[in-house]
This record gives C-alpha cells, sequence and structure tokens, in this order.
C-alpha cells in the first residue's frame, strides 16, 4: 500500500478515518402485523436486515488528483461515496475536508416533472448559487449539456445518458474542489464521455480532487493516477494506477474482458437492461409521485 | 501525519452546528424563493385550467360546505351572515392540513434532490410552506369579494387581517417540519395524517361557532386552548366582526413561534437522516 501520509508537499483536501457505514435493507416475504409492529415502533423500520457496505476505509485525497475507485459490484464504493459527501450518516468513523464534496450518480434526477431548464435552475441554487448568477450562467451550461431542444422538456422523457448529461453539467458548473462520480459517465455517449472527461482533467490539473467509480479499466488508466480498490468494504490496495489495476485484473480476470470488443458489446447490452429496469422502476415511482402530487384535499 | 493544508479541514459527516445552519438556510433564500415557481408548474402541467384552479377551489369548498351545512343540515343556527363565517374557516384550516399532509410527503418526493446535492434540508419543508401559502392567497381575495356580496362593508379591521394569516402560516411551517420528518421515517404517515387533520376540522369550530350549540364550559376551554380555533376567530372578527377572546392576539403568536421553533429544531435534529435509503 503506498503511503500518501508522508507525502509533505501536497494539500490534503479531504481526509476519512475509520469510515464505517452501515444501511437497512427491507427483508422481502411475509411478516406478521405483530412483528412489524414491534419491530416498527422500536425502530422505525420493520423487516430490515442491516447490511455492513463500508467497514472501517481510511482515506486521503489530495489537491490536483484524479482518483479511481474500482472494485466488484456490491463492494461498498457507492456507500463510501455518499458517506464522505456526508449525505448519510456513518455508523462510525470521521470526515474532515475543505468543503463538502459533490457526489454525481448513476440515474440522479432533481425533479422528473420538471424541464432540464428548471432542473438546472433548482439544482445551481441549491448549491447556493444565485438566481442572477444561474440565470447569467444558463445559455453556457444548456450549451455543454449538449441536450438542444430537449433542454425544454421534462425530465421524465430523457434517456438515462440525457440525464447524465444534464446532472454531470450541473455538478461540475461550480467547479467544486471535491468531486465525486459514480459511474454517471457510462451511460453517455462517446462524445460526452470524451467532453465529460476532458472537464475532469481540467478540474484535477486545476484546483480539484475528483474520485470516479467506474467498471471501464481503461476510463481509469486515461483519467486518474491513483487507484483504491475497494472489496467487500475494505480498502485491498490504494497506489498508483498501474500498480493497483494489474493487482486488480489478476484477481478479477473477468473483468479485464470487458476491454475486448465482444465484452463490450455485452456490457452494453447489459447496460441497456440495466436501463430499462431503471425505467421501469422509475415509471413506478412517478406513478408513486403523480398521486401525491394531486392535492390531497384534507377536508372529507 | 503531517498537514501542509492552507485551507483547514472541517468535519464533514454529521450536521452542520444550529448558527451555521441558520447560515447556510439564510444563503439559500433565493432557492427557497424559487421553489414555488416550479412546484406550481409541475402541479398544474396537466391540468386544463391551471392556476385558475387555486381560486375555483375554495370556491367550490365552501359552496359544497354552504349547501351540506348550511341549507340542509342548518348548522348556522341563525348566525349572521353565515357564508363568510364558513368560508373563513374552510380556508384557513385548509392551509394547515393541506400543509401538514403535503409536508408528510415532502421529504420523499424530493429524494433525488436530497441524494444528489448537499444543502440544508430544512429548505424544503421551508419552500413547501411557502407554496401553500401562496396557493392559499387567492382565496383570501375570494373572500373578502364573498363577504362584500354577502352584505358586509369593508372596515378597518381588514387591515389586520394579514396578522392572523402570518400566525397560521407560521404554525403551519412548524407543523409542516414535524410531519416532514415524521413522514420520511413513517411513510404511512401520509395516510394517516388526512384522517387526523379530519379530526381537527370538526375540533376547531370550521363550520360552526361552538357557543351555538354548547354552554358546557369544559367543552368551550377545549375550542379556546386550540391554536387552530384561535387564528380562525382571529381571521373572523376581521373579516365579519364576531365577538372574540382578546387573549386570543397573546396565545395565537405563542402557539404560532413555539410550533415554529419546536419543529425547527426537531426537523434539524433529524439532518443527516433525510438522504439515507430505508
Amino acid at each position: 500500500m503506498t503511503d500518501h501520509s508522508t507525502d509533505e508537499t501536497r494539500e490534503v483536501l479531504l481526509r476519512a478515518t475509520d469510515v464505517h457505514v452501515t444501511y437497512r435493507t427491507y427483508l422481502d416475504g411475509r411478516v406478521g402485523l405483530r412483528r412489524r409492529l414491534r419491530q416498527g415502533l422500536r425502530s422505525g423500520a420493520p423487516r430490515y436486515k442491516d447490511v455492513r457496505a463500508v467497514q472501517g476505509v481510511d482515506l486521503e485525497l489530495y489537491r490536483g488528483e484524479a482518483v479511481g475507485l474500482v472494485g466488484s459490484n456490491g463492494s461498498g464504493k457507492s456507500s463510501l461515496l455518499t458517506g464522505l459527501a456526508g449525505l448519510i450518516e456513518l455508523e462510525r468513523g470521521h470526515v474532515e475536508a475543505v468543503t463538502r464534496p459533490s457526489l454525481l450518480g448513476v440515474g440522479a434526477a432533481l425533479n422528473r416533472r420538471l424541464s432540464g431548464r428548471r432542473n438546472i435552475e433548482i439544482g445551481c441554487m441549491a448549491l447556493g448559487l444565485s438566481k442572477a448568477d444561474v440565470d447569467e450562467r444558463m445559455e453556457s451550461i444548456v450549451e455543454f449539456t449538449g441536450l438542444g431542444d430537449s433542454i425544454d422538456l421534462p425530465m421524465n422523457t430523457y434517456s438515462s445518458g440525457m440525464r447524465a448529461r444534464l446532472v454531470f453539467t450541473i455538478a461540475t458548473e461550480l467547479e467544486p474542489e471535491i468531486l465525486f462520480i459514480d459511474e454517471a459517465l457510462a451511460v453517455g455517449d462517446r462524445t460526452f464521455r470524451r467532453r465529460a472527461t476532458e472537464r475532469i482533467q481540467d478540474m484535477a490539473s486545476e484546483a480539484s480532487s475528483i474520485v470516479v467509480v467506474s467498471h471501464n479499466l481503461a476510463e481509469i488508466t486515461r483519467m486518474c493516477t491513483r487507484v483504491v480498490w475497494l472489496d467487500q468494504g475494505t480498502m485491498v490496495m490504494d497506489g498508483e494506477t498501474d500498480e493497483v489495476l494489474d493487482a486488480y485484473k489478476a484477481a478479477f480476470p473477468d473483468d479485464e474482458r470487458r476491454d475486448t470488443k465482444k465484452a463490450k458489446r455485452k456490457a452494453r447490452r447489459l447496460e441497456r437492461g440495466k436501463d430499462k429496469l431503471r425505467a421501469q422502476r422509475r415509471a413506478a415511482h412517478d406513478g408513486e409521485d403523480e398521486s401525491s402530487v394531486a392535492p390531497a384535499d384534507p377536508l372529507p | 501525519m503531517t498537514v501542509s493544508a492552507t485551507q483547514t479541514l472541517h468535519p464533514i459527516a454529521g450536521r452542520a452546528s444550529l448558527r451555521v445552519y441558520l447560515r447556510q438556510i439564510w444563503d439559500r433564500r433565493e432557492f427557497i424563493a424559487a421553489m414555488p415557481r416550479h412546484e406550481l408548474h409541475a402541479q398544474n402541467l396537466d391540468t386544463v385550467l391551471g392556476n385558475v384552479w387555486f381560486l375555483l377551489n375554495p370556491m367550490l369548498l365552501t359552496g359544497v360546505y354552504w349547501l351540506v351545512f348550511g341549507v340542509l343540515l342548518d348548522v348556522d343556527r341563525g348566525a349572521d351572515n353565515y357564508i363568510p363565517f364558513l368560508m373563513t374557516g374552510v380556508l384557513l384550516f385548509r392551509l394547515w392540513a393541506g400543509g401538514a399532509t403535503s409536508g408528510a410527503r415532502i421529504m420523499w418526493r424530493n429524494r433525488g434532490l436530497v441524494r444528489s446535492l448537499y444543502f440544508p434540508r430544512s429548505v424544503l419543508p421551508i419552500a413547501s410552506a411557502l407554496t401553500e401559502v401562496l396557493t392559499f392567497l387567492p382565496g383570501v381575495l375570494i373572500l373578502l369579494v364573498v363577504a362584500v356580496s354577502t352584505g358586509e362593508t369593508p372596515s378597518w379591521r381588514w387591515l389586520v387581517l394579514p396578522l392572523p394569516i402570518l400566525l397560521l402560516s407560521v404554525f403551519t411551517t412548524g407543523t409542516m417540519f414535524f410531519t416532514a420528518r415524521l413522514g420520511h421515517k413513517f411513510r404511512d404517515l401520509a395516510t394517516l395524517l388526512p384522517h387526523v387533520t379530519r379530526l381537527g376540522l370538526y375540533s376547531s369550530g370550521v363550520l360552526y361557532d361552538p357557543e351555538r350549540f354548547t354552554q358546557n364550559d369544559a367543552a368551550l376551554l377545549l375550542f379556546d386552548i386550540n391554536p387552530l380555533y384561535q387564528f380562525i376567530t382571529l381571521a373572523r372578527w376581521c373579516v365579519i366582526d364576531i365577538d372574540v377572546n382578546w387573549w386570543f392576539w397573546i396565545t395565537g403568536p405563542a402557539w404560532a413561534a413555539a410550533l415554529l421553533i419546536g419543529g425547527f429544531l426537531y426537523f434539524w435534529r433529524g439532518e443527516m437522516s433525510y438522504g439515507s435509503k430505508a
């Protein structure tokens, strides 16, 4: 493991010590009312199970670096980033940073019923921009998304790639000092991935620290100087990109095949399947949203 | 370990101190002001009449109540000017009940925003309360028109009307802080709440004047300590000059302040829980 703490020349932007993230998942299956009530009253969540997603990770991020975060599905990458970004409560551990990190996730959408343009406004203002600032930057933001006229359509008509474009643009617009990108680029097309990669490299070479989660090892090699490998919630390795990726590929020879053409096609098919699933899930969610938007008349 | 940081590191995980938190909210004031516009836009995208509903709704509702309670059941018991009396109650009560119910859903409805970006979460209930108040205001104009057309003459008391409305709005915001955190914790609340507010409807003198129904002091005391009854009575005094307990002007603000502060603190203590998926 490379010991970065001895490096005195670089400025630490984030330091995490012994981070533990545990989340609750609901168990499937029939549960009697008595048990529901007992568990529900005690903890607020019936029929759940605790999943210990991250178990004691130490990490330091420096100014001017792009770090790749690799690991198999369910290794705790997203949970770690969510915890470091301060979006969920840590089970244990401590995170300190110069500013709060921005987290860019897959399928993130702010308000699906509203247009891309309105979402840009909401997102930028939530991050603290004034209305005047947003208005001033709006055209360049819209331009960068490359969404054209679709920018005025509601977001629930967007494909996952279009959503990714929009959310990536919002999250990078303020040039956050610490940015986490959780597979958000995977769904974008070639043009957008190239522009996004350029922007990430620009940001890293200037002032930011960026963590990229990706299963595309070629992309990580291109963008990142350092790679962190996570497995079952603990850190396996932290060091130079080539060194870590070689070890990672040796441990998971399957992942390397993704680089071959055949595997790429397979991956795309898989992604389409996932997309479909997400779309279905989204449709179900949207249904819920709509019923909750309808003014519930509190009077009989 | 050597730290070469030129900037100091601050703790990220865990919620901000109250001071910092209030500051963060203040920095988002433009965001709070902009939210209702988007919210109303989203709500009315698929209706034919759009924003006209904010005027039509209170009129239709009062019409139905007047038909049932004023004409069929004769609940007014000879009260003067029952229609504006009823309409004031219905309008104000709807602001509170509607706010409580939408508060219970607000964290769920905005989960996309909450899970993607960091901002002080109480911005959401505050913006939602603002939306409720803004959609309520057109009804007040209708109310005054109805009052005049049923024989009231405009009075200096109308100038005081913003005060009970402000108190009720603050009270509603406080309520929404409570229902927002509870509703995030127990999704069941959104289903349960309409029943609770319905109970509130019958115990807050919305449809009738309790003094025309009972002389029982204990029962009347229950009305008198009910903050909603206080706000509604104060507003009725403004619109149609009914008798009012003058100490409502003291207890009303006290209730509003208590709910606002209590609700805010309760919501703030849960600040870190709103991003979780469970």
